[in-house]
C-alpha cells in the first residue's frame, strides 16, 4: 500500500498567514496617531511609558522580533509594571482615565508581542478604542477632521493584515502601500452615506446608560478664587468660551450678564465660592407671573467647547434647568442662583435654557453668622473701613448708600487699566486700602472685590459674582463669548432682594455698552484688538461658522435636536422601531449606491479601454447571450464564421466586422480611419438574433 | 407517467440543492451569478463589529458624538468591504479540466480554470473534499478577462475510482473581514491505477517460438521485410522456419523488434484469486507489455480491449484497470 510522506500534501495548510514587517510598520504607524490623539490629557510618565513602548515596537518592526520565552517574560513583566504604573499615577486601575492610561500603554506592549494576525486585530481593536478615548477630553472641529483619516488608516491596516509585500525596490514598495491606502479610502468613503443616515436616524438615549461618576475636580478657567490678577489672564485671551444662539429676543449689550461662579467666603484676601457656601444649599427658582414670560423670557441655546467648571455660564436670571446631552441628570440650582453640575463634563457641551433678564430677585435677609457679611479679620484694611463707616452714618438708607458709593467710583480719579500695580504684595493685610487709596488703577476685580468689601463693612450683605458680561454678535447670527469677556461684579441685598451692582461700570461704563476694547487705554487696547488681524478676519470667521455648524449639528447632535430634524424631514414622532425600519431601508439604498458608483467606475475603465477591443467584446457577450457559444480561445474571425453560419442573413455583416477588426490589429500601416469601428452600427441587435432574423 | 410540473417548492429546493452544491452538475462550466454566492462575517469581522458596538455603546453613555461618528463609518465600511469580497467572485467562470488519472504513488490532478470575464480579482481560494480529505488551491491574482488554472491535488491511498465532491470557491479579499463562497459541484472523478506487482512477473506468452511450455497465447505476426540471409551462428530459435519451409532458403528474422509479438492479457490468466493482487499483475503485465512493446489485448470482467499497441492502448488499460469494477462507458463524471 502507499504510505504518506510526513508532509502530506493534502494537510491543511494554514490559510492565515502571519502579518509581515510592512504590516508590523503600519500598525505601528497607526498606533502613533491614536497615541498623538490622546497625548494632551495624559499623564506625563504613563505618556513617556507609551511612547518608550510605541518607539520599540517600531524598531523591532524593522527585523524579525525576538520569540524566546525570556524575551516574552519580559514582555510580561513590562505589561505588569505598566499595570502598576497606571495605579500608582491614578489611584485606581478600573475608569475612564486609568483606562485611557492602561489603553496608552497595552496597545503598544501587544503589538511587540504580536505574531498571527489575531494579535494584530487585538492590537488594532485597542489602538481604535484608545483613538475613540480622546474624545473625552477633545470634542473640537480638529479632533472631528482627524477621524476620517485616522479610520482610513486602520481600514488599510486590515488590507496588510494578509497582503504581503511585493514591491522589491524601495519606490515600488511605497506605490504599492499608496495604493493599498487609496483603496481603503474609497471602501470608507462608500460607506459615508450610510454612516450619515445612521447617524442621523440611530435612536439618542436620554439618559447615560451607567454611571458616570467621573470625580473631576474643577479645573481653572472662571476661577472660583479672586485675587488681583488672576482675571487678567483670561482677558488677554481671545479663546471661544462658548457660544450662544438666541431664539426670539436678543438681550441687550447691557443686560448680558452670564453667571458664572459666586463668590461668597472672604477671608480678607481671597474671595471664594467653594462648595461650604454653594455646594449644599439648594435655591429655587425665582417665581415670575405668565405675563412677564410671555412678554420678556429669553430662549438661547449656549455651546460651550470645553467646560472645565462645575458651574455653567447662565444669563441672570436663570428660569429653569437647562436642558441638554449629558447634563439634565447632574444639574442643581443653589441659593446663589447658579447653575452647578455634578461632574464636570470636561468637554464639550451644549444646553438649552431660558432666562428672564433681571438684575434683581428677592430673597430672604442672610444671617448674621451668614458667609455674605463676613469682612475677615477686623484690623485689616482699616483706612477702608473707615470709609465705610462714615459712608455708613452719612447714608442709612442702603441704597442712597450704593449708589454715592458708585458716584465716589465714578467722580474721583479711578483708572481702569489691565496691568495695575500689585496691592499687598507682602500680605493681604491693606490690599484694599492701597487699592483704593493710593493705586486707584485696577480691573473689575478690584472694583468688585473692594465694593462688596466696603458693602460688608458698612452692614450691607454683598456678594462678588463673576462670570461674562457681553458677547460679539458674529455675521451668522450667534453670538461669541470670549474669554476675554470675563467679568467680575457684585450683588448687594437691600429691600429684601439682591441686586446687581456693577462697580466697573461706573469707572468705564464703554466696558459694559461697548465691551471691553473700548474701555481700555489706546496702549492697550491693541493687545486686545481684534480688528488688527484684518486679513485673518474672513477665515476666521469661516472656522468661527465651521466650528459652530460643527458643535451645533455632531456635537450637540442630541435627542431633541434629532427629533426637530426628523420633523423637518416629515418623520415626526418616529419610535425606535420605525427608525430601525428605516435604517435597513437605508442600508439596502446604500449598498445600491455603491453597486452604481462601481458601475460608473467600471463604465468610465470601459471607455479607456481599447475601441475595438470594447466592440469585439459587446458583440460577443451579445452572441453569447443569443446561443452562440463562443470560447475565449476562439479567434474573432473564427468566431464571426459560426455566427454567420447561424445566422446567414447577418452573414455580411459579420465578415465585415471580422475583416475591420483584423485590420485594425493587424494591418503593416495604420489606417486612420480604422483606428475607431464604425462598423457596431451595422451588426444585428440581439433581440433580432433571438429572433433569429 | 407524471406529467405534472413539479410544486414551486420543489423547483425551489431543486434551486437551493443546485446552489449549496448537494448534487453534482453535468454542466462544462458555471458562472458564479449572486444567488450562488453567500455571505457572511469572519471571526475577524465579527471582531470589527463588536469593536464598532463597544464604541456605540461608549458613545451613548457619553454622549460622544465622535464615537457615534466612528462606530457608523466602521458600519459603513463594512458593508463597503462586503460587497467588495461578493463583488470579488460575481461573475467568476468556473470550469472542470479533464479527468485525472495518476500512476501509482502519484497525484491526481483535478485542474480547474478560472475565469474573469470583467474585473481583476484577488485571493480566490479554492477546496474540496476528496475521501475525507480537504484539497486546497489559491488563485492569489486574476487579471480581468483572464484565466488561471488552479490544481486540486488529491493523493489516492489505493487504486480506485476518485470522486471530487463539491468545490468551494471562497474569498476573504482585501480586508478578511468578510467571507463570500459559492460552491460548484461538478460530476467530476478521478481515476488511480492499480500498482504493478513487484517483481514484474514475465508476460503470459510463449517467448519465442517453440516454448510451448505455456499457453499459446503469444502469437508472433512475421514481417516479411525483416528477414535476412541465415548467417552461421545465428540462433535457431531466430530461424523463420516457416519461411524456410516455403522457399526451402534459410532466413533469420532480423531483429526483435521486427517481430510484433502479439498477447491476450486476460483476467483469468492470473492465476490469483484476490482481486486487487489480480489487478495488481495485469497491471504489471500491461507495464511490462509497454516496455517490451508488446501487442496486446485485454478483458477484463467490466470491459475488454481489442489488440492494439502504443501509449494510447496502454492508457487506455491501465484506466480500465483502475475502473474496475465499474464499465468505463457507465462511470459518470468522466471528463
Amino acid at each position: 500500500m502507499f504510505r504518506r510522506t510526513p508532509k502530506a500534501v493534502n494537510a491543511p495548510q494554514s490559510t492565515a498567514i502571519e502579518p509581515d514587517l510592512r504590516a508590523r510598520r503600519f500598525m505601528a504607524f497607526a498606533i502613533t496617531l491614536s497615541q498623538l490623539a490622546n497625548i494632551t490629557n495624559i499623564k506625563p510618565l504613563v505618556a513617556v511609558a507609551g511612547v518608550t513602548a510605541l518607539l520599540l515596537a517600531l524598531a523591532l518592526s524593522f527585523r524579525e522580533p525576538p520569540r524566546s520565552s525570556w524575551w516574552r517574560m519580559g514582555l510580561m513583566a513590562l505589561t505588569v509594571g505598566a499595570g502598576v504604573m497606571v495605579f500608582t499615577q491614578y489611584g485606581r486601575i478600573v475608569g475612564r482615565d486609568p483606562g485611557v492610561a492602561l489603553l496608552f500603554i497595552f496597545g503598544p506592549l501587544k503589538l511587540i508581542e504580536a505574531r498571527s494576525s489575531r494579535d494584530f486585530m487585538v492590537v488594532w481593536g485597542l489602538g481604535l478604542m484608545l483613538f475613540v478615548a480622546s474624545f473625552f477630553d477633545n470634542l473640537g472641529l480638529v479632533a472631528a477632521l482627524s477621524v476620517p483619516p485616522v479610520i482610513i488608516v486602520y481600514v488599510a491596516a486590515l488590507r496588510l493584515l494578509d497582503a504581503p509585500s511585493s514591491g522589491s525596490t524601495r519606490r515600488g514598495a511605497v506605490v504599492e502601500l499608496w495604493s493599498e491606502v487609496k483603496s481603503a479610502a474609497t471602501h470608507v468613503l462608500l460607506g459615508v452615506p450610510l454612516a450619515a443616515v445612521m447617524f442621523v436616524l440611530f435612536p439618542r438615549a436620554a439618559a447615560p446608560l451607567w454611571g458616570m461618576n467621573d470625580p473631576s475636580s474643577s479645573k481653572s478657567g472662571l476661577s472660583e478664587e479672586m485675587r488681583p490678577g488672576k482675571i487678567s489672564d483670561l482677558i488677554l485671551s481671545k479663546e471661544t468660551a462658548f457660544r450662544v444662539e438666541f431664539e426670539k429676543r436678543v438681550p441687550s449689550a447691557a443686560n448680558l450678564y452670564w453667571r458664572g461662579p459666586v463668590l461668597r467666603e472672604f477671608d480678607g484676601g481671597t474671595w471664594r465660592g467653594g462648595m461650604g457656601s454653594n455646594g449644599f444649599s439648594r435655591g429655587e427658582f425665582i417665581a415670575f407671573s405668565p405675563e412677564e414670560h410671555e412678554r420678556e423670557a429669553i430662549n438661547y441655546t449656549v455651546t460651550v467647547d470645553k467646560q472645565e467648571s462645575r458651574w455653567l455660564p447662565m444669563l441672570e436670571l436663570p428660569l429653569a434647568y437647562p436642558s441638554g446631552p449629558g447634563v439634565e441628570r447632574t444639574l442643581y440650582l443653589t441659593d446663589a442662583q447658579q447653575i452647578g453640575v455634578r461632574g464636570v463634563p470636561n468637554g464639550a457641551l451644549q444646553y438649552r435654557a431660558q432666562a428672564l433678564v433681571r438684575g434683581t430677585y428677592s430673597a430672604p435677609q442672610p444671617t448674621e453668622t451668614s458667609v455674605d457679611v463676613q469682612t475677615g479679620p477686623r484690623e485689616w484694611n482699616p483706612r477702608t473701613r473707615a470709609f465705610a463707616a462714615n459712608l455708613a452714618s452719612r447714608f442709612p438708607e442702603p441704597r442712597s448708600r450704593i449708589v454715592a458709593l458708585l458716584k465716589t467710583f465714578n467722580a474721583e480719579q479711578f483708572y481702569y487699566t489691565l496691568k495695575p500695580p500689585l496691592y499687598g504684595a507682602d500680605k493681604d493685610i491693606t490690599a484694599i486700602d492701597e487699592f483704593l487709596f493710593d493705586g486707584r488703577r485696577g480691573f473689575c476685580e478690584h472694583y468688585a472685590g473692594s465694593t462688596a468689601f466696603i458693602l460688608r463693612a458698612s452692614g450691607i450683605p454683598a456678594r462678588v459674582v463673576t462670570g461674562y458680561q457681553g458677547g460679539e454678535f458674529h455675521p451668522s447670527g450667534y453670538m461669541i463669548v470670549r474669554q476675554s469677556d470675563a467679568h467680575a461684579w457684585v450683588e448687594a441685598w437691600f429691600d429684601g432682594s439682591w441686586t446687581r451692582i456693577d462697580p466697573t461700570a461706573a469707572v468705564a461704563p464703554n466696558r459694559i455698552e461697548r465691551g471691553l476694547e473700548f474701555s481700555l487705554p489706546d496702549a492697550e487696547r491693541m493687545f486686545i484688538n481684534t480688528q488688527g488681524w484684518r486679513g485673518l478676519q474672513g477665515i476666521k470667521n469661516l472656522w468661527e461658522e465651521a466650528n459652530f455648524s460643527y458643535t451645533k449639528w455632531v456635537i450637540g447632535f442630541d435627542r431633541d435636536r434629532q427629533q426637530a430634524l426628523l420633523k423637518r424631514m416629515g418623520l415626526e414622532g418616529i419610535n425606535p422601531l420605525t427608525a430601525l425600519g428605516w435604517m435597513l431601508l437605508a442600508i439596502t439604498a446604500s449598498g445600491g449606491l455603491m453597486a452604481l458608483v462601481w458601475w460608473l467606475f467600471h463604465q468610465r475603465e470601459a471607455r479607456r479601454a481599447d475601441p475595438w477591443l470594447r466592440t469585439w467584446k459587446t458583440l460577443r457577450k451579445r452572441l453569447q447571450s443569443a446561443g452562440l457559444p463562443i470560447n475565449t480561445h476562439d479567434t474573432v474571425s473564427t468566431a464571426m464564421a459560426r455566427a454567420a453560419a447561424k445566422w446567414p442573413t447577418h452573414a455580411p455583416a459579420f465578415s465585415d466586422f471580422a475583416n475591420a477588426y483584423n485590420r485594425s490589429r493587424f494591418a503593416p500601416t495604420p489606417d486612420q480611419r480604422m483606428s475607431t469601428p464604425k462598423t457596431m452600427a451595422g451588426l444585428p441587435s440581439y433581440w433580432q438574433l433571438r429572433a433569429g432574423r | 407517467m407524471n406529467t405534472t410540473a413539479p410544486s414551486w417548492w420543489a423547483a425551489k429546493r431543486a434551486d437551493w440543492r443546485i446552489s449549496l452544491g448537494r448534487q453534482a452538475t453535468f454542466e462544462d462550466e458555471i458562472e458564479l451569478v449572486q444567488r450562488r454566492i453567500y455571505v457572511l462575517p469572519t471571526t475577524r469581522g465579527l471582531f470589527l463589529i463588536v469593536t464598532a458596538i463597544l464604541l456605540l455603546l461608549v458613545g451613548i453613555n457619553y454622549q460622544l458624538s465622535l464615537a457615534y461618528v466612528v462606530a457608523f463609518l466602521l458600519g459603513g465600511f463594512m458593508q463597503a468591504a462586503l460587497l467588495t469580497s461578493y463583488r470579488n467572485l460575481r461573475g467568476l467562470i468556473i470550469k472542470p479540466g479533464q479527468s485525472p488519472q495518476c500512476q501509482p504513488l502519484e497525484n491526481l490532478d483535478f485542474v480547474v480554470s478560472l475565469r474573469s470575464p470583467e474585473r481583476t480579482r484577488a485571493g480566490v481560494m479554492l477546496s474540496a473534499q476528496s475521501e475525507g480529505d480537504t484539497v486546497r488551491a489559491t488563485c492569489s491574482s486574476l487579471p480581468a478577462d483572464d484565466q488561471s488554472t488552479q490544481t486540486l491535488r488529491v493523493r489516492p491511498l489505493v487504486r480506485g475510482i476518485y470522486k471530487l465532491g463539491r468545490i468551494t470557491i471562497e474569498t476573504r479579499a482585501p480586508y478578511g473581514v468578510i467571507r463570500a463562497w459559492s460552491y460548484a459541484h461538478f460530476e467530476w472523478i478521478g481515476l488511480a491505477e492499480p500498482l504493478p506487482e513487484h517483481p514484474v512477473p514475465t508476460l503470459p506468452l510463449t517467448a519465442g517460438d517453440g516454448d510451448d511450455t505455456q499457453p499459446s497465447a503469444a502469437r508472433v505476426a512475421h514481417d516479411p521485410d525483416s528477414l535476412r540471409d541465415y548467417v552461421a551462428g545465428d540462433s535457431l530459435r531466430r530461424v523463420a522456419w516457416k519461411q524456410v519451409a516455403k522457399s526451402g532458403t534459410w532466413y533469420t528474422r532480423a531483429s526483435e523488434s521486427g517481430a510484433r509479438r502479439e498477447i491476450d492479457i486476460t483476467w483469468d490468466a492470473t492465476g490469483k484469486s484476490d482481486d486487487e493482487e489480480k489487478l495488481s499483475r495485469l497491471a504489471a503485465w500491461v507495464l511490462r507489455a509497454q516496455n517490451e512493446n508488446v501487442a496486446f489485448a485485454l478483458s477484463l470482467p467490466n470491459g475488454a480491449l481489442p489488440l492494439a499497441d502504443g501509449a494510447q492502448q496502454h492508457h487506455e488499460a491501465k484506466r480500465l484497470l483502475a475502473a474496475f469494477p465499474h464499465r468505463l462507458d457507465a462511470l459518470k463524471g468522466l471528463r
